[in-house]
């Protein structure tokens, strides 16, 4: 019988950093796994550490302590541009504050990661997926000409152009509108759905994290079933 | 990875990221091919004005004649030539004869320069670019009276009789016949042999006149000169009149100085205008990481942006050179009379290398350190990239050093500049931040903008600190600048006093010399002194033949005028030794430059031959003098005993003005014999190549003033994002549009009057280093920076930050908030 393993296992993992009164530690203990198409939200109070763990699982930074695999492979024996290759091929992101260059059109931001990993038909794909979130008659147009709504959308549009394994978000309705905040949830979801991916998702919204097959809590730094008697940091 | 660098570059640039750095490359190149083709043609024009008092680029002079085949060689590589014969000769017209000083010059004469004659006196003046044609001759006005003929009639020289079709009155090489043995005459050297005049034997100087393109000149120089006998020599422009030489050597001093600082200022901009550009990239950096893109691939893609920039940056930069130089050259039109030579190529390279090493040297090193950037970054919000400033620093002293030493060809020039600016940063950027740290008004609890604008003065202490520091600097070398030209001017015009000699007197038998200087006296002329000149010449120094130091370009088997004196002229500094009393020894008096070509100390021992005699005389004092000065100067001066004995012309010079033009005349109406010399001419070209060159370094001036003004643009622009998003909340919170603005401008000016006071200091140390270092030159402390440096400073640096800033008052707050996010 096949076993399919978990795509992203963390084992143990903590976080500290240095500061002016000593090391600080952010998280610590952290072990979860997280299997393929699942949809998972880190949930917690401000200053809990979810975007630190989130950063971790993709790669963005590394563990002080433990380990983390993400599809098989040990992310804290690859060096930055090993991780940084590990993204380009199965990683995508949708951020808090959208992070588009401000110089690049809405078609040449969701061009951008297509590029990165050299597919020759990078406009048309990324001209369908401006499409598909509702962006076709923008594609000319600079972030700095967009709404907040638009703005996410189109980076909804870049992260799933490429057809990510995993997508992680951070915040992905913070700086936005509840109604505007409702349509991205629905436009995640349904690519999600519809690739196949697995998503792994920071935020304060209950209505998202509801939408999850499962939610994951932090708490100073710590899942809540380790953490649990602990209410206080 | 290529294509992908390309279209992000495109789209960098049309989202107006690369505008700043690719205008600041532009700048930079322009500033430095600007100074560099207008430092260049200057100097051609310069030279080729300095070239005009020899009538060619170069001479090769001597007492005997050069080999046929060198001057054959000279027209082979393309050079023009000239011959001219001088001697002197009796010249006849009925009964009357008179000695004169003959010219004789071919058809290619001069080579450079027009000469001025007349058809009589007082009749029209014309300037031609050729000698008298076969048959005639042109004469200097004081040979009509002595002759008793009339221009049309015909004089004889030797066994010809020539027709005077002109009067002479200015020739450009004048100052090369100084030693004018009668009233000069100027005839074609197709006549010389059929009258007979040149004998073997004669005394004459044979002078062949070359232009040319520089290397060609200095090809066939250097070719040639190995060949030369005894007694034949090179003049160029440097070993022209020494006041027009050591004008030029200051000038092209300057022009080095300022030419380096204008690269160093250029750099400076360049590697300030990408700082921002980097410090605004760091966000994308990390976003393109999180998409994947290696480190190793961001440096790629930022070289090849530079790359990209550099040669569209390179032409543009070359063509705004081009105008610049073209420009001031129009406005100097007026001045430098005649045609301006075009400039060499190596401006061109200098600027194009100054862009590409600048670029890669101080603008891509912190574009690389982007590459550090955490892609974490994006999720906390911090993007300082992770740069090494040791690494950073390094690359730009490195890069600095290697533009000086290109530039100025000058390890020690390069290293001069680079250490005052470090010393200056160093001190000024300390002094900065400690005070305005501590910047608080007198009166606590100030409101209104000048309470916000201490405040601001506080709260921004390194940014300022900085911002303090470039402006300091940048107004310093333009301080210095203007000081150092204002001294060289100041110099220029103190030399040529109005009251120097214009008249030299010679051939003054020993019995003429009272009544002469009564003469003089009685029409009140005073003389520079009357010296004998006893004609002789040096055979050994210390019992051997006197040697020369390697780069000694003085002739020792020439013939000096020697003089003796009981007195120290008036106008020499003793330097070493003492000048001898009533009980004089066999002693000499030597001048500072000879003593060190032959490498003389006090108490050598000189061999001199005069005539027929030989003796001995012990060094025993070395004079500074000035040969600027236009009064009788000699190499060596004996005492009274040693030289009394030998047969002597004596010689003086004296200012005879405007309403003293009839004494002359007079003077030679009553003393035939005597041979006058005016230097009036002479002056006025002097006068008007210092002029020239006193404009000229006054346009660098303002060229180098405007780099400055770019490097404190852009020293504004680099904390412009805090102020403009500090005024903007300023603004959410109500404050009124005067008091954002007033706060600014107060803060700016501060900061500028502050810069201005240190620059003023840094200014005076550093034009006292290099006015007694490198130019020679006598120091005086200025008022001038004192009250320029802080007023100016104040001003330009509340107008540029009024000029950058009126954003955060003329926009909604938001709008501003959103640009700087």
């Amino acid at each position: 019988m096949r076993v399919i393993e978990p795509l992203i296992v963390a084992n143990r993992v903590g976080k500290e950093v240095a500061t002016a009164e000593g090391p600080l530690g952010i998280l610590r203990g952290i072990s979860l796994e997280i299997n393929h198409g699942e949809a998972v939200a880190v949930v917690g109070a401000s200053g809990s550490g979810k975007s630190t763990l989130l950063g971790l699982l993709a790669g963005l930074d590394l563990p002080s302590s433990g380990s983390i695999m993400l599809d098989g492979e040990d992310l804290t024996r690859l060096d930055e541009d090993g991780r940084a290759r590990l993204r380009a091929r199965m990683v995508g992101f949708v951020f808090q504050s959208f992070q588009l260059l401000p110089g690049l059109t809405a078609l040449e931001n969701v061009m951008l990661p297509l590029e990165i990993r050299g597919e020759r038909a990078a406009a048309g794909r990324a001209h369908e997926f401006l499409q598909r979130v509702g962006l076709g008659a923008r594609l000319g147009h600079y972030p700095r000409q967009l709404s907040g709504g638009e703005q996410q959308r189109v980076a909804i549009a870049r992260a799933f152009a490429c057809a990510p394994r995993v997508l992680f978000a951070d915040e992905p309705t913070g700086n936005l509108d509840a109604a505007t905040g409702a349509r991205v949830i629905d436009l995640i979801f349904a690519l999600q759905a519809e690739q196949g991916a697995t998503l792994v998702l920071v935020t304060h919204d209950e209505r998202l994290a509801a939408r999850c097959s499962r939610r994951l809590t932090l708490v100073c730094g710590e899942l809540a079933a380790a953490a649990a008697g602990e209410l206080t940091c | 990875m290529l294509k992908l660098a390309w279209r992000l570059f495109r789209r960098d640039w049309r989202g107006g990221e690369l505008g700043i750095p690719f205008a600041a490359l532009v700048l930079a190149v322009a500033i430095v091919t600007t100074l560099g083709l207008f430092v260049d043609r200057l100097q051609r024009v310069v030279e080729q004005r300095g070239a005009t008092f020899m009538a060619g680029d170069l001479v090769l002079r001597g007492s005997r004649a050069a080999e046929p085949r060198w001057i054959e060689e000279a027209r082979t590589a393309g050079l023009r030539s000239a011959s001219v014969l001088g001697f002197a000769t009796m010249v006849m017209h009925g009964d009357a004869m008179q000695l004169a000083t003959v010219k004789a010059v071919d058809d290619a004469y001069p080579l450079l320069g027009r000469i001025t004659i007349a058809d009589g006196i007082g009749g029209t003046v014309r300037e031609v670019t050729h000698g008298p044609a076969r048959g005639e001759v042109w004469v200097d006005e004081r040979l009509l009276p002595a002759l008793g003929v009339a221009p049309g009639e015909r004089v004889a020289v030797g066994e010809i009789e020539l027709r005077v079709a002109a009067l002479l009155l200015r020739e450009p090489d004048a100052a090369a016949s100084f030693v004018a043995l009668g009233p000069r005459l100027m005839m074609h050297l197709g006549d010389v042999a059929a009258a007979g005049v040149v004998q073997p034997g004669s005394r004459v100087q044979y002078s062949y006149l070359l232009a040319g393109e520089r290397q060609e000149l200095a090809a066939w120089r250097a070719a040639v000169e190995p060949r030369l006998v005894p007694g034949q020599r090179f003049v160029s422009v440097a070993d022209g009149p020494p006041r027009v030489a050591n004008a030029l050597a200051r000038a092209r001093s300057f022009l080095l100085l300022a030419g380096s600082l204008g690269v160093v200022l250029a750099g400076v901009a360049l590697a300030m205008a990408v700082r921002r550009y980097a410090a605004r990239h760091g966000a994308h950096v990390a976003v393109l990481k999180t998409l994947g893109l290696t480190a190793g691939a961001i440096r790629g893609i930022y070289t090849l942006n530079m790359l990209w920039l550099l040669l569209p940056g390179t032409l543009l930069g070359w063509l705004l050179a081009w105008l610049l130089q073209a420009v001031a050259f129009s406005l100097l039109g007026g001045v430098l009379a005649g045609d301006v030579p075009l400039p060499g190529a190596r401006a061109l390279w200098l600027g194009a290398g100054t862009g590409a090493l600048g670029l890669l040297g101080l603008a891509t090193p912190p574009l690389l350190a982007l590459s550090a950037t955490s892609p974490a970054g994006v999720l906390r919000r911090e993007l300082a990239p992770r740069a090494a400033p040791g690494l950073l620093y390094a690359c730009a002293a490195v890069t600095l050093v290697a533009l000086l030493r290109w530039y100025s060809g000058d390890w020690l020039l390069t290293f001069a500049v680079l250490g005052a600016l470090v010393g200056v940063a160093v001190v000024v950027g300390g002094a900065s931040f400690v005070l305005l740290r501590r910047a608080q008004l007198p009166g606590v609890g100030v409101r209104g903008a000048v309470g916000l604008a201490f405040a601001g003065l506080r709260r921004h202490a390194a940014l300022n600190a900085l911002q303090t520091l470039v402006f300091a600097c940048a107004l310093m070398l333009a301080l210095l600048l203007l000081v150092l030209r204002t001294a060289l001017v100041d110099d220029w015009q103190r030399g040529l006093d109005p009251r120097a000699p214009n008249h030299f007197l010679l051939n003054i038998a020993p019995h003429q010399v009272a009544p002469v200087e009564a003469f003089l006296a009685e029409r009140g002329i005073r003389t520079a002194g009357l010296y004998p000149m006893v004609p002789g010449r040096i055979v050994a120094v210390d019992g051997a033949r006197p040697a020369l130091g390697d780069r000694e370009t003085l002739d020792v088997d020439r013939e000096l005028n020697l003089t003796w004196s009981d007195t120290l002229p008036s106008d020499n500094e003793l330097v070493a030794g003492t000048w001898w009393g009533s009980a004089a020894r066999d002693e000499v008096s030597v001048e500072s430059g000879i003593a060190q070509a032959l490498g003389l100390g006090i108490g050598s021992v000189l061999t001199l031959q005069v005539g027929a005699s030989r003796f001995d005389a012990e060094v025993s004092s070395i004079r500074e003098l000035d040969w600027d000065s236009m009064r009788p100067n000699f190499f060596l001066m004996f005492p009274r005993h040693l030289l009394e004995r030998e047969a002597a012309m004596w010689l003086t010079s004296f200012h005879a003005d405007r309403g003293q033009r009839e004494v002359p005349a007079a003077l030679l109406r009553a003393y035939p014999t005597l041979t006058l010399l005016e230097v009036d001419a002479l002056l006025a070209q002097v006068r008007g190549i210092t002029a020239q060159l006193a404009q000229a370094i006054s346009l660098v001036l303002a060229l180098l003033v405007l780099a400055a003004l770019l490097v404190m643009v852009a020293s504004v622009r680099a904390g412009l994002d805090a102020r403009l998003q500090e005024g903007a909340m300023l603004r959410v919170l109500g404050a009124p549009r005067r008091l954002v603005l007033g706060s600014l401008v107060i803060e700016f000016g501060l900061l500028g009057a502050f810069a201005g006071m240190l620059a003023a200091g840094g200014a005076e140390g550093a034009a006292w280093i290099v006015q007694t270092r490198l130019m020679e030159l006598e120091f005086h402390a200025h008022a001038l920076p004192w009250l320029v440096g802080p007023l100016l400073g104040a001003v330009l640096s509340a107008l540029l930050g009024l000029m950058n800033c009126r954003r955060v008052v003329s926009t909604p707050p938001l709008g501003v908030l959103r640009a700087v996010d």
